[in-house]
């Protein structure tokens, strides 16, 4: 009852400026020229397109006031009980403690987010994480606007640690999702999916980014996905980090 | 204290309740809360081949060698479990019958009961110290992102994937792990040896 009282205090005290939305957008299925094709296809063939079905996805990252009313219901996502299996030690370490966190945080992505973390919150709303597909799909927007999109990711990602901007802070894309870019780094259902190789499962070897690897792309030009997909790939579910967040999807039914 | 009851439990079952996990036993260590860096805090349900159903902390208190595998997989899986297989062959008489193995599958749609009871006989894993077991989807990606497997489902309802062989202690703490063949069997034994000692 007193923990309900100091939660809705702190909720309150910044609810003015609430600004991630936790609506979910409809997005028509279609298909995407994958980073990486599929094991069997070669250098030589273009890489073919990849189908994604109708889906639901957050139209902006989860905040962290969403992520404190789900850790609020679900005492063991706090920080103090969370399992070491389940999250490294840099769990919510940017929040004040279990149920408290900066009021000018609150509207901001959650961060310092762990994929098991990410995913019981999804899933205890009937919903999931994105898988990558989905993900990159969304972020491919159809082909609109490449050429700056493409600039817009590499400008981001050559500034380390920048201050974080409100959740919904950019214009959504031609799809109505916003943040894809420029905010965060985000969790997908399959981060752990990403084989480059495509000889991986035969040999056991890794040759990820260089040599081989680096041919396969279907644009090697494209060193923002190249950064994406090796940042995937070096992820494991327990990893957190300041940047590091997610938005949750849903199946379209 | 936690800690010390916990290995009260462990010393129980590893001494006086050795007989093998596909027999009958009081679950008792299932009762204790797992330690918090155990893949046991994985609560999904998974189902054996002989169709019963368990969850992952009722393996605490011995050992377990674990990978995933698919049956359909012509290649690679056979692979894993003739690697694991080899662990089995060549431990140490004392340890002959307390060390676990289990291997889960990828395939939610076709590996059903029946194909993973045709599978494990067909690889003579059909032995008390061996389990293969199936679940949902959600189940397998958490414990593979557990274990730090990769694996993705192909168009053709394949799946491609790491050879990860994993080995988690009494307390289901992944003490051990193993990515390619070209391994000798010595290291993870030694690593065996080394957490029953504990």
């Amino acid at each position: 009852m007193i923990k309900q009282a100091v939660l809705s205090v702190i909720v309150s005290a910044a609810s003015l400026v609430a600004m991630g939305s936790d609506d979910l957008v409809a997005i028509p299925g279609g298909s995407y020229v994958p980073f990486y094709p599929q094991k069997g296809t070669t250098t030589k063939t273009p890489v073919p397109p990849t189908l994604v079905e109708s889906f639901l996805l957050d139209r902006d990252p989860v905040t962290n006031r969403r992520y404190l009313e789900f850790v609020f219901q679900h005492t063991e996502w706090r920080r103090s009980s969370i399992k070491r299996i389940f999250a490294d030690s840099g769990y919510l370490q940017h929040w004040n403690n279990d149920l408290s966190i900066l009021p000018e945080d609150l509207d901001k992505p959650v961060v310092n987010i762990s994929w098991f973390a990410a995913e019981a919150f999804c899933e205890a709303k009937q919903e999931r994480l994105p898988m990558t597909d989905e993900w990159e799909y969304v972020l491919e927007d159809l082909g609109r606007g490449k050429a700056s999109r493409m600039q817009q990711v590499l400008q981001w990602y050559s500034i380390p640690n920048r201050e974080l901007p409100q959740a919904g802070n950019s214009p959504p894309n031609g799809f109505g999702i916003r943040d894809m870019v420029g905010a965060i780094w985000e969790w997908t259902e399959d981060f752990n999916s990403f084989m480059a190789s495509p000889d991986s499962r035969d040999s056991g070897q890794r040759n990820m980014f260089c040599g081989g690897g680096s041919l396969n792309a279907s644009d090697p030009t494209d060193y923002a996905s190249f950064m994406r997909y090796s940042f995937r790939s070096s992820l494991q579910g327990d990893f957190t980090g300041r940047n590091l967040g997610f938005r949750c999807a849903k199946d379209l039914k | 204290m936690k800690k010390l009851i916990a290995g009260c439990f462990a010393i129980l079952f590893m001494y006086g309740v050795p007989q093998a996990w596909g027999h009958e036993h009081t679950s008792g260590m299932s009762m204790t809360e797992p330690q918090t860096g155990s893949i046991y805090n994985l609560k999904d349900t998974w189902t054996t081949s002989e169709g019963k159903n368990f969850q992952l902390t009722e393996l605490a208190g011995r050992p377990v060698v674990m990978s995933m595998i698919y049956t359909s997989c012509k290649e690679v899986c056979p692979r894993i479990v003739e690697d694991m297989k080899k662990i089995e062959r060549t431990l140490p008489p004392e340890l002959v019958g307390r060390v676990q193995f289990a291997v889960f599958s990828f395939d939610t749609q076709r590996d059903t009961i029946d194909k993973l009871k045709e599978y494990a006989k067909a690889h003579h894993i059909d032995t008390p110290t061996w389990l293969i077991a199936r679940s949902d989807a959600g189940a397998i990606r958490r414990l593979s992102i557990a274990l730090g497997m990769k694996y993705k489902k192909l168009r053709d309802g394949d799946f491609e994937h790491d050879t990860l062989i994993s080995v988690v202690d009494q307390y289901g703490v992944i003490s051990y792990r193993v990515n390619n063949f070209t391994h000798e069997t010595d290291e993870t034994i030694s690593a065996i040896k080394k957490m029953m000692k504990q």
